[in-house]
């Protein structure tokens, strides 16, 4: 058995950054469990590396009237493990240094999740022969047997058998836990450490030149520039699938710095969509929705498109109410076919969304104008009784023409598509329908005065995978993280940290973000401000940058 | 996926963030009439960490959150914090707190009259928590002799025994037990509707007023104290009403007789509906609504129920599912009430056209268990031990074993 590692270590601690010296961490040291001279494993049955088991088998949805059940919730537990080893010792003394060493490790393990003050994680460090590298995996406890007499002082007994059971993460790391999420990178890229980096190139900061995957181009709106493929403006940055191997989501760890104008936003947005599907006809990217602009709308009672260079498409829709002050349609997007800039077919924007639209009333009094949006599909150009309606906003009397600034994003709610199931198939038996139509109706009312509503935009934020919401508090200048991966929780990943590297911040939804393997990925953001008259600008040139640790079931193929 | 606890400030003290932790064995309950009601977790924290919250937690603001960062999926007060070590249980709670404090009594002097103390407050209390009262009830007496005196000090005594949260302690015979995690008890916003005491003295208003109007007086930030609640702008926006929809189909006589939380003469007042005294009408409810992302605030409800089917539950399914009306499936955790729901595998055929139809029910109560994925629905023919108690009903049916006590006319 032991034939098939090339190393399995019981690790302490994190390992130096290349050439580190002046530092407060411990570093890491570690027991070898292949050395003949101290523990090995033992031949006969010494470790069969598991796979995690579903929590309780799953969480099935069971009825006694009802055929079969279905799976509702599938979680991974703990992988719990034995391995046995073979302590050898020129003399007792040595053999019981040994022993009391393993000991000391098992306690560490699991004081590192009891105790405050045991920050330094025990993990095991595994490489199998032939693989690429080795893999790592948190350790929780560490419950040790001895088979043999312990205080036997024949020679015989010098070689006694232990058994560890092992209670560990689900899922193989590749770096170390808390090990800065650069290392990975670094070795994406063929770099060694010493030789082609050291600590002073591994900085996490948004402005850093390494990371695995940096966009310096992310806006706080959408702009199309005729057709779905080419765009001056864009709220995501995509990571293809080749930059996240593994078999489990990845953890990440992200930076995001200026989106919104760093200056003025509060609250940040962020949202995974995954998956490519490939259609019929021209249509061969994957498109996840992002956002609804004035671009090939039609506006409807009392509304006109105007130039707006601050509006997200530099265009907006004004309402004025002149004839209709009642909630009714004011513009309309159909998304159906395979032709025109912004129309796209229903199955390619399949997901589970937050909606939210950029406003903002001119003229007239607070709180006289609402708006909402009601999505539908199917509906050949004409309204559907498939449709849902989204929660009713209060417009925000702001700013002036033509200031990216001056607007205001409010959140709607949520919506599936497609409404009713996870695709829409065609009834023509093409399977997945590439040309199932939906539509979008932006509708607005005003209860008195004279106000005019101007609106700039919708956009969605997909939540199906993974969704979070950071509270920057308007903090100038300063990148934000949020990380999963550990690194800042110095091993620990059980709570995402969210702040400045300083400074804690607020995060709601998902413990940070992950991304799916060997899938590309797209992390959408949107940044506001709640505060009553700040804006929520049209922003443009926002940074995000990311990391990740990629995880494996079982033997890293990477 | 995890359901989350985001902590805050005691909202008197503020709208801080404070921590986040991962919430075990989470389960909710929201309220057609109220809103959030309670929730519970357990959450793994060290000894430390542990007597922190112990000390420290009761009456600050909670949110839970899972997959939607906009939207917790319930929100509202820490009230009773329990720790489990080895034997030993630890327990701190709101419910007993109070620091505002009067007695009430019945005195023959020339006729048997009922009399109230004076309140005694303590303030340093109620600029940590808001304003918690309790009124206790001390008898009659025949004694013809002074005995506001002897009342005063009993709520004087009362206030200095609970002006705090207090601790409490209970070791198990036998050992063992129960280890590390803490339990939070949580309970909604709308509930600290039934801290304060409507309208408790004489010198209040009287009069009819339409229902809407009486509510909106209840939430003025102006007019007669007592009428209107105390904790001004403490634990939602009161001085918004526009989520207040103008019912003048049903009067409310405004009532200056003591006893009544302001929770209670908010029942009294939606119990009616808009029904008149010819003719009944809809149910109406009321509560305390959910922060809203664009404003930062909670507002107050009080409108008709909703009486169309909006949720379809199917006996195949188990209780695994509740879908919408296309068919999606609605997560369990964002299952709300005051809605219809239809049972569409059930009484296949059914055409009771002189009968209420058995299938389809309007949804007072959700009751969610995140560890099972499940929800727990309840309509008026509510089985549970509050359904039971009638705890959620202003007017308690008489004769039933949990009612009102039977009155006596002479």
């Amino acid at each position: 058995m032991a034939t098939n590692f090339a190393k399995l270590n019981l690790c302490y601690g994190i390992p130096l950054a290349p050439l580190l010296t002046a530092t407060l961490e411990k570093g890491k040291e570690w027991i070898d469990l292949l050395n003949l001279s101290g523990f090995v494993l033992d031949a006969d049955s010494g470790w069969i590396p598991q796979i995690a088991p579903l929590k309780q088998g799953g969480l099935y949805a069971d009825s006694p009237i009802a055929d079969g059940a279905t799976l509702i919730a599938g979680q991974v537990d703990n992988v719990e493990e034995t391995i046995t080893l073979i302590s050898s010792g020129a003399t007792l003394s040595t053999r019981t240094a040994l022993m009391s060493q393993l000991h000391n490790y098992a306690r560490l393990a699991r004081e590192y999740w009891t105790l405050f003050s045991q920050i330094d994680p025990i993990y095991l460090e595994w490489e199998a022969l032939g693989a690429p590298g080795a893999q790592y995996a948190l350790i929780y406890s560490i419950d040790i047997a001895e088979q043999d007499d312990p205080f036997s002082n024949t020679s015989a007994s010098l070689a006694s058998r232990i058994v560890l059971t092992i209670k560990r993460e689900p899922y193989w790391r590749g770096i170390p836990p808390g090990s800065n999420p650069l290392v990975w990178t670094f070795y994406t890229r063929g770099e060694e450490p010493v030789t082609d980096y050291t600590f002073n190139n591994m900085s996490l900061a948004a402005a850093a030149t390494t990371h695995l995957v940096k966009d310096t181009a992310v806006d706080n709106a959408v702009r199309y520039t005729g057709t779905v493929t080419a765009f001056t403006r864009k709220n995501w940055i995509d990571i293809p699938a080749n930059f996240i191997p593994g078999d489990a989501p990845a953890l990440v760890c992200l930076t995001v710095d200026d989106l919104g104008g760093n200056v003025t936003a509060d609250s940040v947005w962020l949202g995974v969509s995954v998956g490519e599907i490939t259609g019929e006809g021209t249509l061969s990217e994957r498109k996840r929705f992002a956002s609804v602009t004035v671009q090939d709308s039609d506006p409807e009672t009392d509304a006109v498109i105007t130039v707006d260079t601050g509006a997200a498409s530099g265009n907006r829709i004004d309402t004025s109410f002149a004839t209709t002050i009642t909630m009714v349609t004011r513009a309309r997007w159909l998304g159906g076919g395979s032709s025109g800039a912004t129309n796209i077919p229903l199955n390619l924007n399949a997901g589970i969304y937050a909606i939210f639209a950029r406003t903002r009333q001119t003229g007239g009094a607070v709180n006289t104008i609402t708006f909402r949006v009601r999505i539908s599909q199917d509906t050949n150009g004409r309204p559907s009784l498939t449709s849902v309606i989204s929660n009713t906003a209060t417009a925000e009397i702001l700013g002036t023409t033509g200031a990216s600034a001056a607007w205001n994003i409010d959140y709607l709610g949520t919506v599936q598509i497609p409404l009713d199931r996870n695709a829409a198939v065609d009834v023509n038996g093409r399977g997945i329908n590439s040309n199932g139509e939906w539509q979008v109706e932006f509708q607005a009312a005003r209860s008195s005065g004279a106000g005019v509503l101007y609106f700039s935009d919708l956009i969605f934020i997909p939540f199906d995978r993974a969704m979070c919401q950071y509270l920057a508090g308007g903090v100038t200048g300063n990148a934000l993280f949020i990380d999963n991966t550990g690194y800042f929780g110095h091993g620990r990943n059980d709570v995402a940290y969210c702040g400045d590297g300083a400074n804690p911040r607020e995060l709601r939804g998902s413990n940070g973000l992950v991304l799916w393997p060997k899938q590309d990925n797209r992390i959408y953001a949107i940044a506001t401000n709640a505060t009553a008259g700040q804006s929520d600008a049209v922003a443009t040139g926002g940074t995000i940058a990311l990391n990740i640790v990629p995880r494996w079931s079982g033997v890293r193929d990477v | 996926m995890i359901t989350w606890l985001n902590l805050y400030q005691k909202p008197r003290l503020g709208n801080g963030y404070l921590f986040r932790y991962p919430a075990y064995r989470y389960k909710h309950k929201i309220s057609a009439m109220g809103g959030f009601d309670t929730a519970s977790c357990e959450l793994a924290l060290n000894l430390a960490q542990a007597e922190a919250v112990l000390e420290q937690w009761i009456g600050n603001r909670v949110a839970f959150y899972m997959d939607n960062a906009v939207e917790p999926i319930w929100e509202g007060l820490v009230s009773r914090i329990t720790y489990t070590f080895g034997a030993a249980e630890f327990t701190s709670s709101l419910d007993q707190l109070a620091n505002k404090t009067r007695v009430i009594f019945s005195q023959r002097n020339v006729a048997l009259t009922t009399q109230i103390t004076t309140a005694v407050e303590d303030t340093a209390s109620q600029a940590i928590y808001g304003i918690k009262e309790f009124t206790f009830d001390s008898g009659a007496t025949d004694n013809t002799n002074v005995d506001v005196t002897n009342k005063t000090a009993k709520a004087r005594m009362e206030l200095a025994l609970r002006a705090y949260p207090r601790a409490s302690t209970r070791i198990r015979s036998g050992g063992g037990g129960g280890m590390g995690l803490v339990r939070i008890e949580c309970v909604g916003i709308y509930k600290t509707l039934e801290w304060e005491t409507y309208s408790i003295n004489a010198a209040g208003p009287t009069g009819v007023v339409g229902a809407s109007t009486a509510i909106t007086r209840i939430l003025s930030t102006s007019g007669a104290i007592g009428e209107r609640i105390r904790n001004q702008a403490t634990f939602f926006d009161n001085a918004d009403v526009t989520q207040v929809v103008t019912n003048a189909a049903t009067n409310w006589p405004i009532d200056n007789a003591g006893g009544k939380t302001v929770w209670q003469a908010i029942q009294s007042i939606t119990e009616p509906g808009d029904s008149t005294s010819a003719a009944a009408g809809v149910r109406w409810v009321a509560g305390v609504m959910p922060t809203d992302p664009n404003l930062g605030t909670r507002r107050f409800y009080y409108r008709p129920a909703v009486s169309t089917i909006g949720y379809i539950v199917r006996l195949r399914d188990g209780t695994g599912y509740v879908r919408n009306t296309l068919g999606a499936v609605v997560p369990p955790q964002w299952v709300r009430p005051d809605i219809g729901v239809r049972m569409v595998d059930a009484l296949v055929g059914w055409f009771g056209n002189t009968v209420d139809d058995p299938r389809e029910f309007y949804l007072n109560t959700v009751e969610y268990d995140a560890d099972k994925q499940s929800v727990s629905m309840s309509s008026e023919d509510d089985i549970s031990i509050e359904g039971a108690f009638q705890l959620a009903k202003f007017s308690k049916a008489q004769g039933t074993r949990f009612g009102s006590p039977t009155r006596q006319t002479i």
